[in-house]
């Protein structure tokens, strides 16, 4: 369709053109526009028309570049060659046939007036062995399906064109020995509504783009080649042109000339009254007038001197001269094959009779050597370029009465030269009757010629008339002058020795013959005919389709369409819109399809007929070399000749060939498994969601959780009837850390990142390869500083051919790329119970039950959230909010174990005219696991079990303690030694001395929350011991060996503010109330370590002190101290006097 | 030459050493002396703000108590200038309210009981009461009298920077305690020129009780 259009709009360019070409040499001629196009066609002024100046003056006005013109000249010149021809295309359907399942193929034709249903499709149906052979035998006798004794293209024709006719009916049901069905069809060449009177089949060479009408010529003496008899003078070829007349014009059309001082009279006046009398003066060259006239006064005498000085005039509007010249006018004669006399007849007895050349109307056929060329186009030549061309004057000077004048040349209608001055006769020589001296300076000589100025008497006569008055004449020059209009001016005849003349000669010779390999009509005999198969007496489309043909097609003669498609048998058996085939596929099989129809191109006869054209799916209508064993061509477009036809007045060469276009059906064969279907998988990726986030690392360990976009990505294939879980896919990731405007295709510019398996562990990326991945999905949690990730996915399917028993393989492989939504928001939940922040670990976040929980999103630039707890939409919204916030609060409720999911989804879409949507967007999600609170005041206890902190079986003195080691667990790893984690007493623990006890609570963040902490050891509160973090016993007092049990025990509280909230939430006053913790373990009292001999004293000195009451302790302490202070100072007092006194 | 040679005695005798390290002795061990609970904090500051100097003034220096300021007998000094003290820490009240943050840090704020008068009137004549006594005994009876025959009016100053060395070593020199030290230098001189530890118990206790009182009226 493009090829149509560009062709359209070609024919309409050169349509323009032409018409403005016609136009610009039809207005000049026109009164009323000639001097308007004369300032813009032809040059210097002229109104005659000029085959250069106007193109030259084209050009200019539509700003045609030259270069442009030339190129579109040289493809118009070959567009007949680039013209569409009809194709046709076959698909198939399945595209990966098996062995055995059934297979449509369609053909869709191109190129074609008419539609499919009045086209006819020859299918051909090649199966394998079945290729061309003169003999058969026993393995590809199955092949020879018209038991014609050889197997060709017309067993392919009937193979195929059978499976359509008879469309699976069972001929053993059918009595052939009546038919009265009546399903002849009669077919009309080139469709079924094609009536156009004369058929002409054409071959379109798809290598040169020559279309040829298929024909053969009769016998004739066409071995002459083609030629002129134009000859130079030394025998060397002339050159042959078809010519044009046009006009050569050349004059002036504007400048400026002098004009000398006129003396116009003189004015008297005289007394009280007087009469002057000026003259009248009229100058004429440019275009000035002066008149005079008559005054009277009264008063007194005057005089008055009336003159014009001498000055310049302006000249416009000349009309300058014009020679007949001879352009050429770019055809190329062509030598009419018939005979044609001298007169340019036929029918004439002349003996002379020969072929001639022929031009186009308007032009000449000439025969032009090479020393005449410059008589073609002549051009304009001379002083100021106002001269004629062809002239060969010798003047250089011109003198009126000793004043040198310009001289501009022309040629007068009988071929003399002559100039023209600038202003009347009458201005010379002193005007009327006075003496002129006219010399003529010329490089051979100088004449001089006297006579009296004739005057001003108004011609009565042609100018060109000897004794024509205001003529002076003398041999074979004369001096003319005449008065009135703008043809009063003076102008010289030249004599003839001083200029050749100037007639141009009509270039070359138009009287010369030629020869030529051309055929006439009537030799040639149109091969127009259908491509159906051919059986021996039983004709395809010929109207009578007889119960013989209804056995040999296996149609049902009592049916007139078998195939039950609208179309009687025989239209089924010619193809009639029969755009597909199906049969049933085996390997090897391969199908065609000659498609006959009406084509776009119209033939160049004088008729409305169109091509008829055939179309073949490899296009292939001609193969150099193929020949047959005898060395005739086969599959050739041969015998290209032409004949002419008068069409119209003129010889029209219509090209044609000879071609069999059944010899190349063997090369217009196409197998379902060609082309791309079987070795290629088209595949295509898409990705979802279109603008994928990344999250940050998990957890950030301040409490706030983020998570990036699931990302999935997809590969999809165009065969809708794949099984992709039989295909093994491949994927692998890539990233790329520039900007976009940095991105390279090139893969080695990326990075292999499915290769690490660090970044397929942060993001989740389980599977790369497997049968059936036809979707690969990661989590965008960390991708480092990767802005671009690019996913290439192979495939590959087992392909069964069949023919062999190993098979083969088709894959395909696809790509895209994903930009990642990398913003830096640090968006993440902060989850908080009153003022404290809980859930600041990674995995599941623990909280108790009927306990209120705020969340807060600490997202930079979104500004929309959706909450969802276990999927269900949540808000939280103050007096007068109407959008839900990036905070919300709930209670959780359920027992110890229960789960709950949530999530919120955010993003900055704005309003529309608002700022915002810039991308940005969240979606996290956070489980809550229901507990209870718990503790642990042993060094090893349930809760740090196993925990990494954890270094070893610890007594309560904060030492290792191999005693309290039960066991140990051994890790399993794969390729090394497990790592042995020491299992421990949590009950039962040693300690000596003063120790601390350090619980460990259960969710961590509780510790700050619990009320009325107490420590007993063996039952006795432990005073000091108030809060939570730690308490230091001192297990001194107690025998080494004995057993003391420490207990502890506290309540965790929410907050008051909490716990009025829940109020509001429904939960009352007790469930809300103080969980109880508590623990308890055994310390066995052992030896202190490195224990000296003091030490053991003052042992026992604490150990009776023990049970004596603190304050008692305390104040003997305090008189103890006082005591020593005063005893110290009165001995150090005593000591000082002494040593004084 | 035999007065000038007294005079140096006096001044660096044993006594006055002994005496300045018991004084520096009950300070560190009232400062670093571990307690655990409120009644043994009385004890020990019973014990070394009024047990050890009584006993050392009686024992070791054989001195009656009236000559450490435990009198009133020359009233007319001391009651002429509690004027001019009050005057002056009413313009040391001004300042402070004024021109510091003792408003927003003051300790007592951050007590409920003050919301209680019954809390209140036993914090100001239990507690404070308890160490006004102890601080004038030790600083200005103890302390002050013992160096005012060797130091004269120096000596009010000598017990003002052990004050301030006192609370230093309590980790309580600070705006908390502003009072605490203006009163302890007014005192002193109040103690100085009346030679009685009555006046200044007085002046300092109605100062820091006023002190308080002012600071509750003006945030609560």
């Amino acid at each position: 369709m493009k090829k149509i259009k560009k062709i359209i709009k070609k024919a309409l360019l050169v349509s323009f053109v032409s018409l403005e070409v016609v136009l610009i040499n039809i207005q000049p001629t026109q009164a009323g526009l000639g001097s308007l196009l004369g300032g813009i066609l032809g040059s210097k002024g002229s109104a005659a028309p000029n085959a250069n100046g106007m193109l030259n003056q084209m050009e200019e006005r539509y700003h045609l570049n030259k270069d442009s013109i030339k190129n579109f000249g040289e493809g118009f010149n070959v567009s007949d060659q680039k013209s569409p021809a009809p194709e046709v295309d076959i698909f198939f359907d399945p595209a990966n046939p098996k062995f055995g399942e059934k297979i449509t193929a369609t053909a869709i034709p191109k190129y074609f007036q008419e539609g499919i249903e009045n086209m006819y499709f020859a299918w051909y149906l090649k199966h394998e062995g079945c290729d061309e052979s003169k003999t058969v035998n026993a393995d590809n006798k199955r092949c020879d399906v018209d038991n014609s004794g050889k197997i060709d293209t017309n067993d392919w024709k009937i193979e195929a064109m059978r499976l359509i006719a008879s469309n699976g009916f069972i001929k053993e049901k059918a009595d052939y020995s009546v038919d009265n069905d009546n399903d002849g069809y009669d077919a009309h060449r080139g469709g079924r509504v094609n009536i156009q009177e004369t058929d002409y089949c054409y071959v379109h060479d798809f290598s040169s783009g020559e279309d040829y009408e298929i024909a053969t010529a009769d016998d004739g003496d066409n071995d002459d080649t083609d030629g002129f008899d134009c000859k130079n003078d030394d025998g060397t070829e002339g050159t042959v042109m078809c010519t044009s007349p046009y006009t050569l014009s050349c004059g002036v059309l504007d400048g400026e000339v002098d004009v000398p001082a006129q003396d116009l009279g003189s004015a008297t006046a005289t007394g009280g009254s007087g009469s002057a009398t000026g003259g009248d003066s009229t100058v004429t060259g440019g275009d000035s007038s002066t008149s005079g006239g008559s005054s009277t006064s009264s008063g007194g005498d005057a005089s008055v001197d009336l003159a014009i000085p001498a000055h310049k005039e302006g000249l416009s509007g000349i009309t300058v001269e014009s020679l007949d010249a001879h352009t050429d006018s770019g055809y190329a004669p062509s030598c009419n094959p018939e005979k044609t006399c001298t007169d340019g007849t036929q029918n004439c007895a002349d003996a002379d009779k020969k072929q001639r050349p022929v031009c186009p109307d308007g032009t000449t056929a000439r025969c032009i050597k090479d020393d005449d060329l410059d008589l073609i186009d002549p051009k304009c030549s001379g002083t100021e370029s106002e001269a004629t061309g062809t002239v060969n004057l010798n003047l250089s000077d011109i003198t009126i009465n000793g004043t040198t004048h310009p001289f501009y040349m022309r040629c007068y209608d009988d071929g003399r030269l002559f100039t023209r001055f600038h202003g009347q006769g009458m201005d010379y020589c002193g005007g009327e009757g006075g003496e002129c001296n006219v010399t003529l300076n010329t490089s051979t000589g100088v004449q001089t010629w006297t006579f009296d100025n004739p005057g001003g008497p108004e011609p009565e006569c042609s100018a060109a008339e000897k004794g024509c008055p205001g003529r002076y004449e003398d041999g074979s020059g004369f001096l003319w002058k005449s008065v009135g209009g703008t043809t009063g001016l003076l102008a010289v005849f030249f004599p003839a020795e001083f200029a050749e003349g100037c007639s141009i000669s009509n270039p070359g010779e138009t009287d010369f013959a030629c020869t030529t390999t051309l055929y006439e009509a009537d030799e040639v005999d149109l091969k127009c005919n259908h491509q159906f198969a051919k059986i021996a007496g039983m004709e395809i489309g010929d109207g009578d389709f007889g119960a013989d043909e209804e056995e040999f097609w296996g149609t049902d003669p009592n049916n007139p369409s078998t195939a039950g498609n609208g179309n009687n048998d025989e239209a089924n058996v010619a193809g009639l819109g029969q755009d597909k085939l199906t049969w049933t596929y085996v390997p090897g099989d391969k199908v065609g399809v000659i498609v006959e129809g009406l084509s776009y191109m119209g033939t160049k006869h004088d008729d409305s007929s169109n091509a008829i054209s055939f179309a073949l799916v490899n296009n292939i209508f001609h193969k150099d070399g193929d020949v047959s064993a005898k060395g005739n061509p086969l599959c050739q477009i041969i015998e290209q000749e032409k004949y002419v036809e008068k069409i119209k007045g003129y010889d029209v060469e219509i090209p044609f060939a000879k071609v069999d276009i059944s010899d190349c059906l063997k090369y217009n064969l196409v197998a379902p498994t060609d082309g791309y279907q079987a070795d290629n998988m088209e595949m295509e990726l898409d990705y979802y969601p279109k603008n994928p986030s990344v999250g940050a690392k998990g957890v950030d360990g301040s409490g706030q959780s983020m998570g990036g976009d699931n990302l999935t990505v997809s590969s999809n294939t165009a065969d809708p009837n794949l099984d992709t879980s039989q295909i093994y896919y491949k994927w692998s990731v890539y990233g790329f850390a520039g900007e976009r405007g940095d991105l390279e295709l090139d893969v080695n510019a990326w990075t292999n990142l499915s290769n690490d398996s660090d970044f397929r562990s942060k993001n989740n990326i389980k599977l790369l390869e497997g049968l059936g991945m036809d979707q690969f999905e990661m989590q965008l949690n960390d991708v480092g500083n990767y802005r671009f990730l690019r996913f290439f996915a192979e495939s590959e399917e087992f392909f069964n051919t069949g023919t062999g028993t190993t098979g083969t393989t088709r894959s395909g492989r696809s790509d895209i790329m994903v930009e990642l939504n990398t913003s830096n928001s640090s968006s993440g939940m902060n989850i908080k119970t009153g003022d404290t922040n809980i859930c600041i670990n990674s995995g599941d976040c623990e909280v108790f039950s009927n306990q209120l929980i705020t969340v807060t999103l600490s997202a930079g630039d979104v500004s929309n959230y959706l909450w969802t707890l276990d999927g269900k939409n949540i808000n939280t919204l103050s007096k007068g909010e109407t959008k839900q916030g990036n905070s919300v609060s709930f209670v959780l409720e359920g027992n110890p174990g229960d789960y709950h999911t949530l999530n919120v989804i955010a993003n900055d879409t704005a309003s529309p005219g608002s700022s915002g949507n810039t991308g940005e967007k969240l979606n996290i999600s956070r489980n809550f696991i229901v507990t209870k609170p718990m503790v642990g005041i042993g060094p090893n206890n349930e809760i740090n079990r196993g925990d990494v902190s954890v270094a070893g079986c610890l007594n309560l003195n904060g030492e290792i303690d191999s005693s309290a080691v039960l066991g140990t667990y051994q890790t399993i790893e794969t390729g090394a030694a497990g790592t042995s984690v020491s299992d421990c007493r949590e009950n039962v623990f040693n300690g000596s001395g003063s120790i601390t006890l350090t619980p460990t609570y259960y969710p961590e963040w509780i510790v700050d929350n619990l009320k009325n902490v107490k420590y007993y050891v063996n039952g006795t509160l432990q005073e000091g011991c108030t809060t939570a973090a730690s308490c230091d016993i001192d297990l001194s007092a107690y025998p080494v060996g004995s057993t003391v049990n420490i207990s502890y025990e506290a309540e965790y509280w929410e907050t008051d503010e909490n716990r009025v909230e829940l109020k509001n939430w429904g939960v009352s006053e007790g469930a809300s109330s103080g969980i109880k913790i508590s623990d308890s373990i055994m310390a066995k009292v052992t030896e202190p370590a490195n224990q000296t001999v003091t030490k053991k004293a003052s042992k026992i000195i604490a150990g009776l002190a023990y049970n004596i009451p603190e304050q008692m302790i305390f104040m003997f302490r305090m008189i103890l101290t006082a005591a020593v202070i005063i005893f110290a100072a009165g001995v150090v007092m005593s000591l000082g006097k002494r040593k004084y006194n | 030459m035999d007065i000038n040679y007294k005079k140096r005695r006096e001044l660096f005798d044993v006594e006055t050493v002994v005496t300045l390290t018991v004084v520096l002795a009950c300070m560190l061990l009232f400062s670093f002396f571990p307690v655990k609970n409120s009644f043994q904090e009385v004890v020990l500051s019973l014990v070394f703000l009024f047990l050890v100097p009584y006993l050392y003034i009686r024992v070791i220096l054989k001195k009656k108590l009236e000559d450490f300021g435990f009198q009133i007998k020359k009233w007319k000094g001391g009651f002429l200038i509690i004027p001019a003290c009050f005057l002056i820490m009413g313009i040391f009240f001004y300042l402070v309210f004024e021109y510091t943050d003792f408003n927003k840090t003051y300790f007592l704020g951050k007590y409920e009981m003050v919301n209680n008068f019954w809390y209140l009137f036993v914090y100001e004549f239990l507690i404070v009461n308890l160490f006004v006594f102890l601080y004038e005994a030790f600083f200005r009876g103890f302390l002050m009298f013992y160096f005012k025959d060797r130091f004269d009016i120096f000596a009010v100053f000598i017990q003002f920077l052990l004050f301030i060395v006192f609370l230093d070593l309590l980790e309580r020199a600070t705006l908390d305690y502003i009072f605490y030290m203006m009163a302890a230098l007014l005192s002193g001189l109040i103690a100085y020129k009346s030679k009685s530890l009555v006046y200044s118990y007085l002046f300092s206790i109605i100062v820091l009780i006023a002190g308080d009182i002012i600071y509750l009226k003006l945030t609560k």
